[in-house]
C-alpha cells in the first residue's frame, strides 16, 4: 500500500482473478488523474479495508470502489449490501465490474444501490478500453462527495 | 337446543285435556243437580197447583152450600112472613071496614107463603129431616091459610058475626104458633147447617192458603237452590272459560313464536342449503379445474421427463465432447506457451514472462474446471450400483487414495468402527475422500487430526468427520455446498470449489442429508446421513 497525498483519488479494487486485476491496475496507472489503487482479493478483506480494521487500521478511505461479484467467501453482493447499509460508507460510489452478464445480477445490484454495472469484455483490448472509460469518467468527469 | 321449545310446548299441552276432563265430571254432576232441582220444583209446583185447584173447588162447593143454606133460610123466612102478612091483611081488612086493598095484600101473603114452601121443598130435597118437617108444616100452613080464607069469606057474607071471627082468630093464633114453631125448628136446623158449612168453608180457605204458602215456599227454596247452583256453575264455567281462553292465547302465542322460529330456521336452512350448493358447485368447478390441471401437469411432466431424458443424453454427449475436444485446444495453449517460455526465455522481458504465466495459469485452471465439471456431471448422471458395503473398507480405500496428502501433512486419522450400508461403493469412496481431503487441506499450523464416527438414529446412520482445521464462519455453512463456491483465494488454498458440491450430490442421490458445524480457528465437523437397511449390520 502506498500512501499518497490527499488530492490523489483513492480507489479500492476487489477482484479475485489476478489476471483481471493486473489488467485493471495497468489501465488505471495510465489514467490522466492521479490515483492510488489498492487491490484486495476477497470480500472480507475489502470490508476490513473499508472499516479500517485488522491489518488495515491505517487505510485511506477510498473515493471509488471497483467490485467484482463472484468472490471467494463473502461475495461482491454481500459487500455491496454492507457498504450501502453503512451510513459512513454508503456515499462511496461502487462500480460493479464482473464477468457475469446475468440480468438478475444486474437488477439485484442496482436494487442494492450500486452506482453502475459493467460487464468485463472478453476481448483484452476492449477490456482495457472499458477500464480507461471508467477511470476517465469517475476520476475526471464525476464530482465525488468530499468525505 | 332446537328441540327444547317443542318439548316445552308438548309438556304444556298435555295437562289441558286431563284438566278439562276433570271439570267435565264436575260439570255433569252440577248439571244433574240443577236438572233435578228444576224437575222437583216443577213437580212441586204442579202438586201445589193441583192441591190448590182441588182446595178451591172444595171451597167453591162449600161456599155454594152456604149460599144454598141462605136461600133455604130466606125461603123459610118468606113462608113465615107470607103467613104473617096474610094474617095482617085480614086484620087490616077487618079494621079498615073491608077495604079491598087488604084483600090484595092477603093474596100476596098467601102466594108468598106458597112460594116459600115450594122453595123450601125444592131447596131441601136432599135433606130428609127438613122434608119431613116440611110435610108436617105444609098442612099447618094450609090450615092456617084456610082459616084466614074462611074468616074473610065470612066477613064478606056475614060481617056481623064477630063471635065466629073471634073464634077463628084464636084458632088461627094457635095454628100461627104451631107454624112459627115448626119454621123455627127448620130455621134452627138451617142455621146449624149454615154454621157447619161456614166453618168448613173457612177451613177450606185456610187449607188452600196453607197449601199455596207451603208450595210457594218450597218452590221458592228450590228455585233459590237451583239459582245458587246455576250461579256457581256459571262462575265455574266463566273461570274455566277464562282459563281456557288464557291457555288458548298462550298456546296461540307459543304457536306463533314457534312458527316464527321455524320460519327463521327454514330461512337459515335454505340459506345454508344455498351456500352448500354453491360451495359444492365451486368445489366441483375446482375439482374439474384441478383434474384439467392434473392432466395438463401430467402432460407437462411427461414432456419434461422426455426433455430430461434427452437433456441427459445431450449432457453425456457434452461430457464426452468436453473431455476430449475441449481439452485438446487447452493443451495446445498450455504446451506451446510453455515451449515459448522455455525456448525464448532470454528474449522475453519481465512483462512477457508475467503474461505467459497468466496464460499457463488460466489454461490450467480451465482444464481443471472442465475436469471438475465432468466429475460433478458424472456423479449426477451415472447409474448407481447399490450393494451392501462395509464403510470401514470404503474408508481404507479413501485413505489409500489420500496417502500422499496424509503423509505430507502428517495427518492423524482416527476412525471408530463404521457400519455396513447399501450404497454405490465408488461414490461413497469419493465422498469420504473429498471430506477427508478437505479436513487435511484446510489445516492450521498444527498437524491435522481427523475423527470419523457413525451412529444409528432411527432409520438412518449419521456419519461425522471432524477436524481441527481453520474452521469457518457460520454464514458460509450453507453456500460451501454450491458448485465452484469457494471461501478462500486460490493463493491461500488451491481448488475450484467442486469437492463439497460433489459430496452433496452423492449424499442427495443416496437419499441422505449433508451439513456442517464449524467454529473459526477450532475446526469443522461434517455430517451426512445414509439410510439404514435391516440387513446391514455394524
Amino acid at each position: 500500500m502506498t500512501i499518497q497525498m490527499s488530492n490523489t483519488i483513492e480507489i479500492l479494487l476487489v477482484e479475485d482473478s489476478p489476471s483481471d486485476a493486473n489488467l485493471t491496475i495497468k489501465s488505471f496507472s495510465q489514467a490522466k488523474i492521479a490515483n492510488n489503487l489498492h487491490w484486495v482479493k476477497d470480500g472480507e478483506t475489502a470490508m476490513d479495508y473499508l472499516l479500517q480494521q485488522n491489518e488495515y487500521t491505517n487505510a485511506f478511505r477510498p473515493d471509488l470502489i471497483l467490485l467484482d461479484l463472484n468472490l471467494p467467501g463473502m461475495d461482491g453482493r454481500e459487500v455491496l449490501a454492507e457498504v450501502k447499509a453503512n451510513s459512513d460508507l454508503k456515499r462511496i460510489p461502487i462500480v460493479i465490474l464482473t464477468t457475469s452478464a446475468n440480468e438478475e445480477d444486474v437488477l439485484r445490484t442496482y436494487n442494492l444501490n450500486a452506482n453502475c454495472y459493467v460487464t468485463k469484455p472478453f476481448d483484452v483490448q476492449q477490456f482495457i478500453q472499458v477500464i480507461q472509460l471508467i477511470s476517465n469518467f469517475w476520476l475526471a468527469a464525476v464530482r465525488l462527495p468530499s468525505e | 337446543m332446537r328441540r327444547n321449545p317443542e318439548e316445552a310446548l308438548l309438556k304444556h299441552c298435555y295437562p289441558v285435556p286431563s284438566w278439562s276432563a276433570q271439570k267435565n265430571g264436575v260439570k255433569g254432576l252440577s248439571e244433574k243437580i240443577v236438572a233435578s232441582g228444576f224437575a222437583l220444583a216443577l213437580l212441586l209446583l204442579s202438586g201445589v197447583g193441583v192441591a190448590s185447584y182441588l182446595s178451591l173447588q172444595r171451597l167453591i162447593e162449600h161456599r155454594r152450600w152456604v149460599a144454598h143454606t141462605y136461600q133455604v133460610l130466606d125461603a123459610i123466612n118468606d113462608t113465615l112472613s107470607g103467613v104473617t102478612e096474610a094474617e095482617s091483611a085480614r086484620r087490616g081488612y077487618i079494621l079498615a071496614d073491608r077495604n079491598r086493598i087488604f084483600l090484595a095484600a092477603y093474596d100476596d101473603g098467601r102466594q108468598k107463603a106458597d112460594r116459600g114452601i115450594k122453595a123450601v121443598r125444592q131447596l131441601t130435597s136432599d135433606n130428609l129431616a127438613q122434608q119431613r118437617r116440611l110435610n108436617e108444616l105444609e098442612p099447618l100452613v094450609d090450615q092456617r091459610l084456610a082459616l084466614l080464607q074462611r074468616s074473610l069469606d065470612l066477613l064478606q057474607q056475614n060481617p056481623s058475626d064477630l063471635a065466629t071471627q073471634i073464634a077463628l082468630t084464636s084458632q088461627g093464633g094457635v095454628l100461627q104458633q104451631q107454624v112459627e114453631a115448626k119454621l123455627q125448628v127448620m130455621d134452627n136446623e138451617e142455621q146449624t147447617l149454615l154454621q157447619q158449612r161456614s166453618e168448613t168453608a173457612e177451613e177450606s180457605v185456610v187449607q188452600t192458603t196453607a197449601i199455596g204458602a207451603v208450595g210457594f215456599c218450597l218452590s221458592f227454596g228450590l228455585l233459590a237452590g237451583v239459582y245458587f247452583l246455576l250461579q256457581r256453575q256459571i262462575r265455574v264455567r266463566r273461570r274455566a272459560e277464562t282459563a281456557l281462553h288464557q291457555a288458548n292465547e298462550q298456546l296461540e302465542a307459543r304457536v306463533q313464536e314457534r312458527t316464527a322460529q321455524l320460519s327463521q330456521m327454514n330461512i337459515s336452512l335454505q340459506a345454508e342449503i344455498m351456500e352448500r350448493q354453491q360451495a359444492q358447485q365451486a368445489l366441483q368447478q375446482v375439482k374439474e379445474g384441478l383434474e384439467i390441471k392434473v392432466q395438463e401437469r401430467t402432460a407437462e411432466l411427461k414432456q419434461l421427463n422426455e426433455d430430461l431424458v434427452r437433456s441427459n443424453q445431450e449432457l453425456e454427449q457434452f461430457a464426452y465432447v468436453a473431455s476430449h475436444d475441449l481439452q485438446e485446444p487447452l493443451r495446445a495453449v498450455t504446451g506451446y506457451t510453455q515451449l515459448l517460455v522455455q525456448d525464448y526465455q532470454d528474449r522475453l522481458d519481465e512483462s512477457a514472462q508475467e503474461y505467459t504465466a497468466f496464460i499457463v495459469d488460466g489454461a490450467r485452471r480451465m482444464q481443471q474446471l472442465i475436469q471438475d465439471l465432468l466429475a460433478y456431471s458424472r456423479v449426477g448422471t451415472r447409474d448407481l450400483v447399490f450393494v451392501s458395503t462395509d464403510c470401514n473398507l470404503v474408508l481404507n480405500q479413501a485413505l489409500d487414495n489420500l496417502q500422499v496428502a496424509i503423509a505430507e501433512n502428517q495427518a492423524i486419522i482416527h476412525s471408530e468402527s463404521l457400519p455396513t450400508v447399501t450404497v454405490d461403493k465408488n461414490q461413497l469412496v469419493q465422498l469420504f475422500q473429498n471430506l477427508l481431503g478437505n479436513a487435511i487441506k484446510f489445516r492450521r499450523e498444527a498437524p491435522p487430526q481427523v475423527q470419523i464416527s457413525a451412529e444409528l438414529n432411527g432409520n438412518e446412520w449419521i456419519f461425522r468427520i471432524r477436524d481441527n482445521g481453520i474452521g469457518m464462519k457460520s454464514r458460509y455453512l450453507v453456500r460451501i455446498f454450491e458448485i465452484f463456491k469457494r471461501l478462500h483465494t486460490r493463493t491461500e488454498f488451491s481448488g475450484t470449489g467442486i469437492g463439497l458440491a460433489i459430496c452433496k450430490k452423492i449424499v442427495d442421490r443416496h437419499g441422505g442429508r449433508i451439513w456442517a458445524e464449524s467454529e473459526p480457528g477450532v475446526g469443522t465437523a461434517f455430517y451426512f446421513t445414509l439410510p439404514h437397511h435391516d440387513h446391514s449390520n455394524v
